[in-house]
């Protein structure tokens, strides 16, 4: 069972952590957990979107619209303080309208900007920089994380990482026993448990593992945040199977490491720039082609469905090139267009069933 | 051989000639009622050249496409002859030629809420079409990402399709003062990138080049920064739309003699203006600053609205960008100066410096109000503007308009809501 985000982070306060709302995209889980902050990433927090439109024009994403709104309308004493990773024009825009503009949300801002792409010798002195600059940064706001704290995160969120790719394992070889939505909410899991919490829940997963019966058409999901409830549920009813993934919420931020640096500055930026491939950081296209049709490959499935937000600028760049490459190697695609403030209607479903009809 | 015999002599020969042929020729249609520059002419002539030219560049030089904001000065030592797509789109959405060059894209499947520029340039890029015969193609893309995230996305695209390097000069934003391990970074990316033209061009760096190319720009810049200033003189000698005009030459050709030497033609003849006091309007009654990148395809229309109006824009945040860090430009330390100068621009600085900036401006150029231009492509420089207008309007009194539109796709341009609200604005400033 996946505790409820509220009572959670309530829970964990009462505890003595310390909580933070961190808004999305990649930024050292590592070095806040070692601070004894619980970072709660907000991409999705139900609330009144409405709010949004007296600071944000209508073409801003969904995302940032559900953010400010969350920010802005928060139960005082939630949440002590903000991170924002530096992702795209409009987390970035967001970032600095809260701290310079808002004053509403009084709470303390830290921002962190991870190096973009083409990676160079230059990006990777400076990250290794930069995650000292938020240490700092968070021992202003009255928090250290010492070296040791920092590399025992550091081992427990590698077990992490390993729980979710064995998770997708499973679920390549049909041995998930539960729905999408299960899934969902074990994915979100990633978004504000503390590391231990994550692994036990996989673990009551575990003793429940049996055969899944209920076999659909697999599917390939990819986008920066391809998790409406909608979206899944609509999966659900149609009996496919996400089996594997590649979102900027989950395993565009998981690092592709074998080894192990003992400086822990040092392994946060080898894990950094050890990621798939994604737009936000500025990396190759083609090379985020390859890695599509190579996980496509290892995952078993015959067709990629793109879940993009609207107004999202750096997904939507690269799609027509992917579903190119992506056709020409053979590989079905769907593009779904979502609207996180507007929820989802009919056309989509239609639209996904004759989608999964080709695979 | 032939390729570079061709080059040359169309540069040394032809060019002179076409721009002299350019400034004497009649202009075009002027606005109603408008005062239009003789520059004009001459402007015209160098926008020809430098397009004209570039259709034979390839193969003879090696060919860059940059955008706006990246350190072009660091190109010039190797030679290389830049095309600026951001600019080349203005120009297309000015011919208005925006909207069906962005729905070539979206037909490739592009989203119709990307960038109009980028949406263009992919336009120009599948079907061939541009106003200016032929772009050359480019061996290098140069982007930094002190603007926008897009370029870097749109330049990626181009990457591939055109399967040629990328090089990147990665600006961290400034939430607050320039940081020293931001500051070091760019250092460091500079002696990276230095070495890889050297490796592209095949030609080796030389200091006093860079150097010179500096000072080229620092002067140009300077002089950008001095014709502005007679937009302060009431009344202004000319509007904002003359300005924005006269852009092409501090965009896309800072660090080359002729930028400077056409920005003294414009600048004696704007200075010419004040000491006359030659207005383009009849009667200057109501001045504005103006917020975000220019309308191109509606310069016309909303000049002329202004002037039945008697209102002038005298200022904006966006001429102002390339003229803003030029205190920073200092060619005995070149790369320091390069990185700062580069870093500390509008788009890359927070919103708190925007607010102040612009109400710097609006007390310099003695404004009445600010129209902001709320583009549907740029959300770097759109996201946080209406929060900006509250706190200009509640705080410091400074009526501000909102303008709900797009720099180059003129789908997305409501005239008669615009037109209404525009008109809305100005008689409440009287
Ligand atoms: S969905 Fe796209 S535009 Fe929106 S916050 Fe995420 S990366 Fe930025
Ligand atoms: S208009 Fe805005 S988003 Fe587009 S390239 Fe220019 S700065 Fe970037």
């Amino acid at each position: 069972m996946i505790p409820q985000r509220i009572p959670y982070l309530l829970r964990k306060k009462e505890e003595g952590w310390k909580v933070f709302g961190i808004l999305p995209g990649y930024y050292p889980k590592e070095i806040l957990l070692g601070a004894e902050i619980l970072p709660v990433e907000i991409w999705d927090p139900r609330v009144d979107t409405a709010f949004a439109y007296r600071h944000l024009q209508h073409t801003v994403c969904g995302i940032v619209k559900r953010a400010i709104s969350f920010l802005m309308a928060l139960p005082k004493g939630l949440i002590d303080g903000i991170l924002v990773p530096h992702t795209c024009d409009s987390l970035q825009n967001l970032g600095t309208l809260i701290k310079d503009l808002l004053p509403v949300t009084s709470l303390p801002c830290i921002f962190f900007y991870p190096p973009k792409g083409p990676y160079r010798k230059s990006s990777f002195e400076y990250l290794k920089r930069v995650l000292k600059v938020l240490q700092r940064d968070l021992e202003a706001f009255g928090t250290q994380a010492e070296g040791s704290e920092i590399t025992r995160w550091l081992n427990e969120m590698a077990k992490v990482y390993q729980a979710y790719r064995k998770l997708f394992e499973l679920l390549t070889r049909d041995l998930f026993p539960s729905k999408n939505r299960a899934l969902l909410d074990l994915i979100k899991g990633f978004g504000y448990l503390l590391p231990n919490d994550i692994l036990e829940a996989f673990g009551e997963i575990s003793k429940e593992m049996s055969p899944n019966k209920d076999l659909g058409p697999k599917v390939f999901i990819s986008g920066i945040y391809p998790y409406e409830v909608e979206l899944i549920e609509m999966l659900d009813l149609l009996k496919a199977r996400i089996v594997a993934e590649d979102s900027l919420f989950l395993t565009r931020r998981f690092p592709n490491r074998t080894e192990t640096s003992e400086d822990p500055y040092e392994e946060l930026a080898y894990r950094y720039f050890s990621t798939p491939p994604c737009p936000t950081r500025g990396l190759d296209l083609g090379e985020r082609a390859d890695y599509l049709i190579q996980r496509a490959r290892s995952a078993d499935v015959k067709g990629v469905l793109f879940g993009t937000v609207k107004f999202c600028e750096p997904e939507s760049f690269d799609l027509p090139t992917l579903i190119s490459v992506l056709n020409r190697e053979g590989l079905n695609t769907l593009h779904l267009e979502m609207e996180p403030t507007k929820g989802m209607d009919m056309a989509y479903l239609t639209r996904l069933e004759a989608f999964l009809e080709t695979l | 051989m032939f390729g570079q015999v061709r080059y040359w002599a169309l540069k040394e020969l032809f060019i002179p000639l076409l721009r002299t042929y350019e400034a004497k020729r009649r202009g075009s249609r002027p606005r109603k009622g408008s005062l239009p520059l003789s520059s004009n002419r001459v402007l015209k002539g160098l926008i020809m050249s430098h397009y004209y030219l570039g259709r034979y560049a390839k193969g003879v030089l090696p060919v860059a496409w940059v955008t706006s904001g990246a350190p072009v000065e660091l190109l010039r030592p190797f030679g290389f002859y830049t095309i600026y797509p951001e600019n080349h789109s203005a120009l297309c959405a000015a011919q208005k030629m925006g909207g069906g060059l962005c729905l070539v894209a979206e037909e490739r499947g592009y989203s119709k809420d990307l960038c109009s520029y980028a949406k263009i340039d992919l336009g120009v890029f599948f079907s061939g079409r541009t106003p200016v015969g032929r772009l050359p193609k480019p061996d290098l893309l140069f982007a930094s990402n002190n603007i926008c995230g897009t370029v870097l996305y749109w330049y990626r695209v181009l990457s591939k399709e055109y399967s040629i390097p990328l090089i990147v000069f990665d600006t961290p934003f400034n939430y607050g003062p320039l940081r020293q391990e931001d500051l070091d970074y760019m250092l460091d990316q500079i002696e990276e990138i230095i070495e890889k033209l050297q490796r592209i061009s095949k030609r080796e760096f030389r200091m006093e080049r860079l150097i010179k190319t500096m000072r080229l720009s620092k002067a140009t810049c300077e002089l950008w920064q001095e014709i502005l200033n007679t937009m302060k003189q009431i009344p202004a000698p000319a509007t904002i739309f003359d300005i924005f005009s006269h852009m092409l030459p501090i965009v896309s050709l800072r660090g080359l003699r002729s930028a400077h030497s056409y920005y003294q033609v414009l600048y004696w003849e704007l200075l010419q203006r004040v000491r006359d006091k030659v207005s383009p309007l009849s009667e200057e009654r109501i001045r504005l600053l103006w917020d975000n990148i220019a309308i191109w395809y509606k310069m016309r229309d909303l000049s002329e609205l202004m002037m039945r109006h008697k209102a002038n824009l005298v200022g904006a945040t966006y001429t102002n960008a390339w003229a803003e860090t030029i205190v920073h430009m200092d060619p005995t330390r070149p790369f320091e100066s390069l990185a700062k100068a580069y870093s500390l621009v509008i788009l890359n600085n927070n919103l708190y410096h925007r607010l102040e900036l612009i109400r710097k401006l609006a007390t310099e150029f003695k404004v009445n109000g600010v129209i902001m231009h709320s583009a549907r492509s740029c959300k770097p420089y759109s996201l946080g503007q209406y929060d900006i207008k509250r706190i200009l309007q509640e705080r410091y009194n400074l009526p501000c308009l909102i303008l709900e539109g797009d720099i180059a796709d003129e789908r997305y341009y409501s005239d008669e809501g615009n037109k209404t609200r525009i008109e809305a604005f100005l008689e409440s400033l009287i």
